[in-house]
């Protein structure tokens, strides 16, 4: 979808989004341009939303109904490391949902492409890792160790540098 | 976190600072193959440090330690490292220097002599190694031949500084001239 389209839907024109498991949402049409929810939308008046559940759709639009004036950002981002973790209050409230939510509402906005919201939730889980050990890391998100002993004190030493900063 | 696929791991962590990445390093194995490259990306920031420069001396390989050898220094021999580190590295500036200085000092063996023969075989490892090398200073003397034809030959380098050092500029116009063709 080109940008001369995203201006033209009016103010009360609505589309129907449908989620996975077939709820629907009726949304202002300016959210789907804004957020080019509907990659593939022929321009009628619903639209399938495959891979994310009502739950999660729910969510995402809300997200998106709030930012809908923000202005669009340069798509032009670099993957250079971003350091700057600090989140609003409004979108700080509105993630802290369960860890199950979180993860699914990044996966919906990266499905999506929806590349804000997919920063904030990455930035909102990076936010969670910082000041602790990896032990506490692997047991906040539920993750296994499969290094060996021997691998994991050379990776350690290998890189202790990089503890101190 | 598990759903999660890579590209959002990488995502995630790439918003980290590099003490809270050697925690997510130490997680996994999967956690430690998307750390590495962002946390080597920018590892001069932190070359002025001799726990890295040890690090980077474990990635000389047999010719780069022969050139250390008439300056007897006494190189750590740990097991060879679980990566190619230097493949990540982008910059390189003075800081490795500082690091070298530091090093030499802890193992008791500081020269301006062994101080110059490790920055050019460390340089040499960087120039064979890394894939995406864009900045390079070279602040002191380049001791081999080698060392300024890989130089010329890099084709990634944006940025070359040489200073403090007794280049033959003629001789360099003349390398740079073959390795032209």
């Amino acid at each position: 979808m080109d940008n001369g389209t995203s201006n033209s839907a009016s103010e009360n024109e609505t589309i129907t989004l449908k989620s996975c498991d077939g709820i629907e949402f009726h949304i202002d049409a300016r959210i789907a341009n804004r957020y080019t929810l509907l990659n593939n939308w022929n321009g009628g008046e619903s639209a399938c939303i495959p891979n994310v559940n009502g739950k999660v759709l729910e969510k995402v639009l809300e997200w998106c109904e709030h930012h809908i004036n923000d202005p669009q950002l340069n798509c032009g981002d670099d993957d250079s490391r971003r350091r700057n973790t600090i989140i609003e209050e409004w979108d700080e409230n509105f993630l802290s949902c369960d860890q199950d939510m979180l993860f699914e509402i990044i996966l919906a906005a990266n499905y999506l492409e929806i590349k804000p919201l997919l920063d904030l939730g990455c930035k909102t889980v990076a936010n969670m890792m910082k000041s602790k050990s990896p032990e506490e890391i692997r047991s906040a998100f539920n993750i296994d160790n499969d290094y060996t002993p021997e691998e994991e004190e050379q990776f350690r030493k290998e890189n202790e540098w990089a503890e101190d900063y | 976190m598990n759903k999660l696929p890579n590209e959002c791991l990488f995502e995630i962590l790439n918003n980290l600072e590099t003490g809270p990445l050697f925690s997510c390093l130490l997680v996994n194995r999967l956690w430690c193959r998307i750390v590495v490259p962002i946390l080597w990306t920018t590892a001069d920031d932190y070359l002025h440090d001799e726990r890295l420069i040890r690090t980077c001396l474990l990635l000389l390989n047999a010719e780069e330690r022969q050139l250390l050898s008439p300056f007897e220094i006494a190189l750590p021999n740990d097991l060879t490292p679980l990566f190619e580190y230097a493949v990540y590295i982008t910059y390189i500036t003075d800081n490795l220097n500082i690091g070298i200085t530091y090093w030499l000092r802890t193992v008791n063996n500081f020269t301006p002599g062994s101080r110059d023969a490790i920055r050019c075989s460390l340089i040499a490892m960087f120039l064979r190694t890394s894939k995406d090398l864009k900045y390079l200073k070279v602040n002191g003397a380049i001791i081999q031949e080698q060392t300024m034809q890989d130089l010329c030959n890099n084709k990634t380098i944006i940025t070359l500084e040489l200073c403090n050092n007794s280049f033959n500029y003629e001789e360099l116009k003349e390398i740079i001239a073959k390795t032209a063709l």
